[in-house]
């Protein structure tokens, strides 16, 4: 009977040349009721019989039309919820759709479960015939099959013992064995991949090919996007019951991809956290790369570009410390994959101990950059203080326009020496002090870059453990979003004389005695660092990286404090025509202690009380974090 | 729309014949477990009634009383279970319902047939009985009796349409199913003789078709009394009303039932 019309139903093939349809979906949409009151008893019927019994409606599909060639494999893909699973019932005919309609043209076999109606009491041989029957076929034809399926299923030995003795695999085998030859035109399945052992995968995967090679009409729901790129011709997009797209495989696969993309982002943004999209910051990636290919063709004079990338630098920052505070978000996982993390201090701790090693691998020069502006003695005692450290240091000196006589006297006498220095005009403005990236990229023209600090001369190290450029250089080697590393001032050291006394401790408790700092270990050693501003005081130079002072980074200290040297100065000038004197020498016109309007503005200020953190160590040289209010 | 499965009858002969397996496991001692029900409440209820229906009753009772009893017992048997069958056909099948599409009518269809096996397996004991008390039913009676069971199958069926998907909706209708039999049971000239209730009853409950097969069964085989012919004129109708009512009501409920499930 089957295969006379079989027969029948190829001639009328044969007569249609063009592209026939196997199944036409037209403008179907499922709409589910949920009522707010679940009424599934006779008791709940007569209980809620005075109420009105409100629902609310639920779109699974909407308005969803597209066909499916004979002998074509369409892919539907789509989230979780997009409406799959419906469409493919309602194709199977267990769903009615509310509206729209559905031709399909040839036998269908649902794949929606494998072993529908299996009974573990039954042997396999009395489940393949219930299964069997289920699924279509006549008592004749699962006779002639019988064979064929014992045999696909790999359970000859098993036939005749009761199916609950049967492990799942060998269950699912069975019912996938008595499904594919149910032998229908049209086959809908749901995730039916995952079945058996690797070897029953491969045969099934076969099974797929010949599918495709006979001619059979294939609809497969699937997540896996490597399934449908190999084996389906076509695929469908769903979301939220709307059909986004169908078409191409690579395509609509891709389009998946964004669209899933998209939703974390939409997500994200609910969130209130990102304010810039993913794809916005890959093309500042791009952008960035390009401009920093141009600006290396420029002359370093034209800053111009590198202002830009500066720029460009700090937004993406920006959006990666956001990215930082989104890490606890469901959505983590997903971005993580494109971002590297700015590690937390925990980290750090937990990651340097096995880092101690490479630390003594590094052995190339240390660049010192010294940012000069008059002041011959202060520039002195640095220089000493970084040639007592236990490293090969290199020195550069890159003047502000100093225009005391001494001071060029003695520039003159380093460079005779070897050392290299760069003069440049005098500064008036904040941003002008990111000139130094033309001494830095003039220097790093001639030397192969790597990490480098560069110190601001108001900084003397030469009390500090020997081991903290070590320290400073692995944090920079180690940790890529670490962005500049220093000392810790000592706050202690202002003199109670100084005109900006109380804005210079609120300035600096804000920037860094306010946060808790955390404790490492390294080199044995405990080290307090604290994430914190960092002002123009220390920054760094990495490779691939355009140098500029930046103001976020980690600061270290305890036990490796460092004095401010401006205020020791200030305190050996005590009286106030001194003070004027040493303003105009001071390293930089647009620092806080020197400018009129500064002085005229924040000397009065009463000083507010604040909470500060500090670090002590004890004789054994554990650290102490302490806290209190001054 | 779609061509769907072509081979119903297989499909319905498949599924009552596996659930008929499964109940007797295939063997004769499964079959005598699952008979024990039945007989015991039989045996018991003889035991208690006799002494007040049957023969050695004041006032002359009812013949073959014991005979009375086991027949319209087994008839009250295949009624309460091919309805508890029908009942419980879509929800305990409920994969065939949700992951795949047969006419869900097919498997209501087999859960009715499947009690129709059973009660077929049970005329053997009612055999063994009329053997034991050398009791021979005339060959009208046995005709009556046949067309009897059909009309009660076409109650079970009819009932089965309606209850099996409305289960699906409503799951509390079990209990009150098993309520509505016991009240049924008592309802029903089943320990009594139908004459025992005052005439003006009679026409009432004759009304209700289990109590009418069930009378008119003992009737027909131990008094030689059939019904009249506006009886069966009756009868038919009620029965036939209630089938045609059962398929609209089908149609109606079971669009959107495997949303239910």
């Amino acid at each position: 009977m089957d295969q006379q019309k079989e027969k029948k139903s190829n001639k009328d093939n044969k007569k249609n040349k063009e592209r026939e349809i196997a199944v036409k979906v037209n403008n179907v949409s499922k709409t589910f009721r949920i009522p707010h009151k679940k009424i599934d008893s006779m008791r709940s019927v007569f209980v809620n019989s005075l109420q009105k019994n409100t629902y609310e409606e639920f779109n699974a599909l909407d308005d969803i039309s597209f066909d499916v060639a004979k002998g074509e494999f369409l892919g539907i893909i789509g989230h979780n919820g997009a409406g799959k699973s419906t469409l493919l019932k309602i194709l199977a005919g267990v769903y009615n759709p509310s509206s729209g309609s559905i031709e399909i043209n040839g036998m269908i076999a649902p794949f929606l479960e494998l072993g529908i109606g299996f009974n573990p009491e039954l042997s396999g041989r009395d489940n393949v015939y219930l299964n069997a029957t289920v699924l279509g076929l006549t008592k004749k034809q699962i006779d002639e099959k019988f064979d064929d399926i014992v045999e696909f299923s790999e359970l000859e030995k098993f036939i005749d013992q009761q199916l609950k003795n049967y492990s799942s695999g060998m269950k699912a085998r069975l019912a996938f064995s008595v499904s594919i030859h149910a032998n229908r035109e049209i086959l809908l399945m749901d995730e039916v991949l995952a079945v058996g052992d690797s070897a029953f995968q491969e045969k099934c995967l076969d099974i797929f090919k010949s599918y495709k090679k006979a001619g059979r009409t294939v609809i497969l729901v699937t997540h896996s996007m490597t399934t449908v790129r190999e084996y389906c011709d076509r695929a469908l997009l769903l979301s939220k019951g709307k059909l986004l797209e169908v078409g191409d495989v690579d395509d609509v696969c891709d389009e998946y991809v964004l669209n899933s993309m998209a939703e974390a982002d939409k997500k994200v943004i609910k969130n209130g956290n990102l304010s810039l999209k993913i794809e916005k910051n890959n093309q500042l990636e791009i952008k960035k790369r390009e401009l920093k290919e141009i600006s290396g063709k420029l002359e370093i004079k034209s800053s111009n570009f590198q202002q830009k990338i500066y720029e460009l630098q700090k937004k993406n920052y920006q959006f990666k410390k956001e990215l930082n505070s989104i890490k606890s978000s469901k959505f983590w996982k997903l971005i993580n994959l494109y971002f590297f993390i700015k590690v937390s201090a925990k980290e750090i701790k937990n990651r340097i101990i096995f880092k101690i090693e490479d630390m003594f691998k590094s052995n190339h020069d240390f660049p010192i950059f010294i940012i000069s502006f008059n002041r011959k003695e202060h520039l002195k005692s640095i220089i000493n203080s970084y040639g007592k450290l236990n490293r090969k240091v290199e020195i550069i000196i890159h003047d502000n326009g100093s225009d005391d006589v001494e001071v060029l006297k003695y520039l003159k006498k380093l460079e005779s020496e070897g050392v290299m220095v760069f003069y440049e005009s005098k500064i008036n403005s904040p941003e002008e002090i990111n000139n130094i990236s033309r001494t830095a990229d003039a220097y790093f023209k001639t030397k192969k870059a790597s990490n480098y600090i560069v110190t601001d001369p108001d900084i003397e190290l030469i009390n500090v453990n020997k081991d903290l450029l070590d320290l400073y250089e692995h944090l920079l080697t180690n940790y890529p979003e670490t962005t500049c590393v220093g000392p810790m001032l000592t706050i202690r050291d202002i003199p109670d004389d100084y005109i900006l006394k109380n804005h210079v401790f609120d300035l600096h408790i804000k920037q860094f005695w306010g946060n808790k700092p955390e404790e490492i270990t390294w080199k044995g050693k405990s080290v307090a660092i604290q994430f914190c501003p960092i002002d123009t005081t220390f920054a760094m130079y990495r490779k691939n990286f355009i140098f500029k002072r930046l103001n976020e980074g980690i600061r270290v200290y305890c036990p490796y404090e460092a004095h401010h040297l401006d205020w020791y100065i200030c305190n050996k000038d005590k009286n106030k025509k001194e003070y004027s004197e040493y303003s105009r020498k001071a390293s930089s016109n647009v620092a806080h202690w020197n400018s009129k309007d500064y002085i005229d503005k924040f000397s009065k200020k009463e000083r507010e009380k604040r909470k500060i953190y500090y670090v002590e160590s004890d004789k054994d040289n554990n650290i102490i974090i302490k806290s209190e209010m001054i | 729309m779609q061509k769907k499965h072509e081979n119903y009858k297989e499909l319905v002969w498949m599924l009552a014949k596996t659930d008929f397996k499964l109940r007797y496991q295939g063997s004769f001692l499964g079959y005598v477990w699952a008979i024990l029900q039945p007989l015991l409440l039989f045996l018991v209820l003889n035991l208690v009634f006799s002494g007040v229906f049957g023969t050695g009753a004041r006032g002359g009772g009812v013949p073959f009383y014991s005979l009375q009893l086991l027949v319209a017992l087994m008839l009250f048997t295949f009624f309460s279970e091919g309805t508890n069958a029908g009942l419980n056909s879509l929800k305990s099948k409920a994969q065939l319902v949700t992951k795949i599409y047969v006419p869900r009518w097919s498997i209501i269809i087999a859960a009715t047939i499947q009690s129709l096996m059973v009660f077929v397996a049970n005329i053997l004991v009612i055999i063994a009985f009329f053997a034991w008390y050398h009791f021979i039913p005339s060959v009208s009676a046995i005709i009556v009796f046949l067309f009897f069971i059909f009309m009660l199958y076409v109650v079970i069926l009819s009932f089965s349409l309606i209850a099996g998907p409305l289960l699906l909706y409503f799951r509390d209708l079990k209990m009150i199913w098993q309520v509505a039999l016991r009240v049924m049971f008592y309802l029903t000239p089943i320990l009594y003789p139908l004459q025992l209730l005052p005439e003006w009853t009679h026409k009432i409950a004759l009304l209700n078709p289990l109590a009418f097969v069930i009378h008119f069964a003992k009737e027909s085989m131990f008094a030689g009394h059939y019904p009249d012919g506006w009886q069966y004129v009756m009868f038919a109708a009620v029965v036939s009303s209630f089938f045609v009512f059962s398929i609209w009501a089908y149609r109606k409920i079971i669009v959107n039932v495997a949303e239910k499930v």
